[in-house]
């Protein structure tokens, strides 16, 4: 008989196997997610209070969403990249550094 | 006249009237030879950022907003007005006409929406049509929950919970003698950015403290715990010591009854608080549009679409709806405008309905350098109906003071950034 309380365990399980915006090339447009980075990260026009990823290079835009969701300091930045995985950023990238 | 400074004349409106009555009929989709018509109203927030993104359509799309101020002063910052280190021109903003010069911009104010008709009537008797509608009108004030406060009582005793009176919230302040006590009623769930009653408070505390006076700030609260809460009595702990005093509904803080005469608060559990400067901000609920509409408190919208539930192709974005988890702000009225710019873009052109993605951010200051934060993504449930938080974080309850102050530099950032995108 399976005890009942290894049902929730499992279900986390899966939940953690699986970052929450994964797959979002299928699930959410990419175009969704970036509407929202744009809040802070204009292309043209944005503050000079925040840094610009339009001007650095792609792999350095990588490595950096890397480390800030590395890095738990519970800055604003982990606070949003610890959603994504690996695939998620790569996707981010890729449309931001296949439109330039 | 300016091609983007549109007042409806009544020459103008029948025949913007007649071509979209002719159109009307054949409106499927999109026809090669048809531009459809859509209407945004309300140019804060919400309805300035639906205004941005779907400019991108102007091409495509004829594009009206209609505002009833020419000038339009943020609630992001408005406390800061209150605290003395920022003036409320800072605040003030237009839509700027070279950005918007492909949108009808029309300064009139809406009397009601005929949505069975498709009419949008203005208080001056001139009308306008539209295919699609967005709306973003805000937030109104329930008068009736607390004896003897009403409209009439708020002109001397102003709620200021829009960002034009800060200014005589800061007045009031600046008059106040040594040892006052201030009370400040704060609302209950959901009303226009949670955090932002405990901000003000701070703000107070700071403007008195930086003017070297001794006061007693009480919080008479409707909940029982409320957003950042930790964050905000650290604070005050650290900034403020000894002057403050948290009242939760639950130990009577539910204040009931204004006694304009004696300066007074009165609760639900019958105690009395007597104040030289008193801040009620009232419960909330949607500021109404529409002709024939419900008795709810806030708009009910598809949460992927924003399109309202009993009145078809209109949307509706920002503090007026009921977003689930959503706190009302700026920074969530900004991001569900984005998601019904672009799906209304998608059911205009006939094409798939997008999963839809929100992310929020709340910044809180406590003093001009002492800022934090609370922010949290959020997705549409499976069953298409509630937008649901994917999980609340904020600041971390022991960043130093370096941390706190890299916090006021993106809050900054943010506002400068949001501002722009919004009006130009």
């Amino acid at each position: 008989m399976i005890n009942l309380l290894t049902i929730p365990f499992f279900l986390c399980l899966l939940f953690l196997q699986k970052p929450v915006l994964s797959n979002i090339k299928d699930e959410i447009s990419i175009k969704m997610i970036v509407n929202n980075c744009a809040s802070c990260h204009l292309e043209n026009n944005h503050s000079d209070l925040i840094p610009s990823f339009f001007e650095i290079e792609k792999e350095v835009f990588i490595k950096q969403m890397i480390d800030f969701q590395t890095i738990n300091d519970d800055s604003i930045m982990h606070r949003i990249t610890k959603v994504l995985n690996l695939e998620d950023i790569r996707a981010l990238a890729d449309y931001y550094y296949e439109k330039k | 006249m300016k091609k983007n400074k549109i007042n409806l004349n009544k020459r103008r409106f029948i025949k913007t009237l007649g071509i979209s009555f002719l159109s009307f009929p054949f409106l499927k989709g999109v026809r090669a030879n048809y531009r459809p018509k859509v209407v945004i109203i309300g140019g804060g927030f919400g309805g300035g950022s639906c205004l941005a993104h779907l400019q991108k359509f102007s091409n495509q799309f004829d594009i009206f907003l209609v505002e009833k101020n020419k000038y339009y002063y943020t609630c992001p910052y408005s406390n800061s007005v209150v605290g003395g280190f920022r003036s409320l021109k800072d605040n003030k903003f237009s839509l700027n006409n070279l950005k918007y010069n492909d949108v009808k911009l029309i300064y009139n104010e809406v009397k009601f929406i005929d949505s069975e008709k498709k009419i949008i009537k203005f208080s001056n008797n001139e009308s306008l049509n539209y295919d699609w509608l967005v709306v973003s009108p805000g937030i109104d004030f329930k008068w009736d929950d607390i004896e003897g406060y009403n409209i009439e009582t708020n002109k001397s005793l102003p709620h200021g919970w829009n960002g034009a009176d800060a200014k005589i919230i800061l007045d009031k302040v600046n008059s106040l003698e040594d040892n006052s006590t201030i009370l400040l009623s704060a609302p209950d769930y959901p009303y226009r950015c949670p955090p932002a009653p405990y901000e003000r408070a701070s703000l107070i505390a700071y403007n008195l403290k930086k003017r070297g006076m001794r006061f007693k700030i009480i919080i008479l609260d409707s909940k029982d715990s409320f957003t950042k809460k930790k964050l905000f009595l650290k604070a005050w702990n650290e900034l403020y010591p000894d002057s403050f005093e948290w009242i939760s509904r639950s130990q009577g803080g539910k204040v009931t009854k204004l006694d304009y005469k004696n300066k007074s608060l009165i609760t639900e559990t019958g105690q009395k608080f007597k104040g030289e400067f008193i801040n009620i901000i009232p419960n909330q609920k949607k500021k109404n549009l529409f002709l024939n509409d419900n008795d709810n408190d806030w708009l009910e919208v598809n949460p992927s679409t924003f399109e309202l539930r009993n009145h078809k192709s209109v949307h509706a974005v920002g503090d007026c709806i009921n977003a689930g988890d959503m706190p009302k702000s700026a920074f969530s009225a900004n991001s569900q405008a984005k998601v019904c710019a672009e799906n209304l873009k998608n059911i205009i052109l006939d094409k798939e309905i997008l999963n839809p993605v929100f992310f929020n951010t709340c910044y809180s200051f406590a003093s001009p350098n002492y800022v934090f934060s609370i922010s949290s993504w959020y997705r549409v449930n499976k069953f298409d109906d509630k937008i649901v938080s994917l999980g609340t974080t904020e600041s971390n309850i022991n960043d130093n003071k370096l941390q706190r102050n890299v916090e006021v530099e993106h809050s900054k950032g943010w506002y400068q950034t949001i501002t722009k995108e919004v009006f130009g």
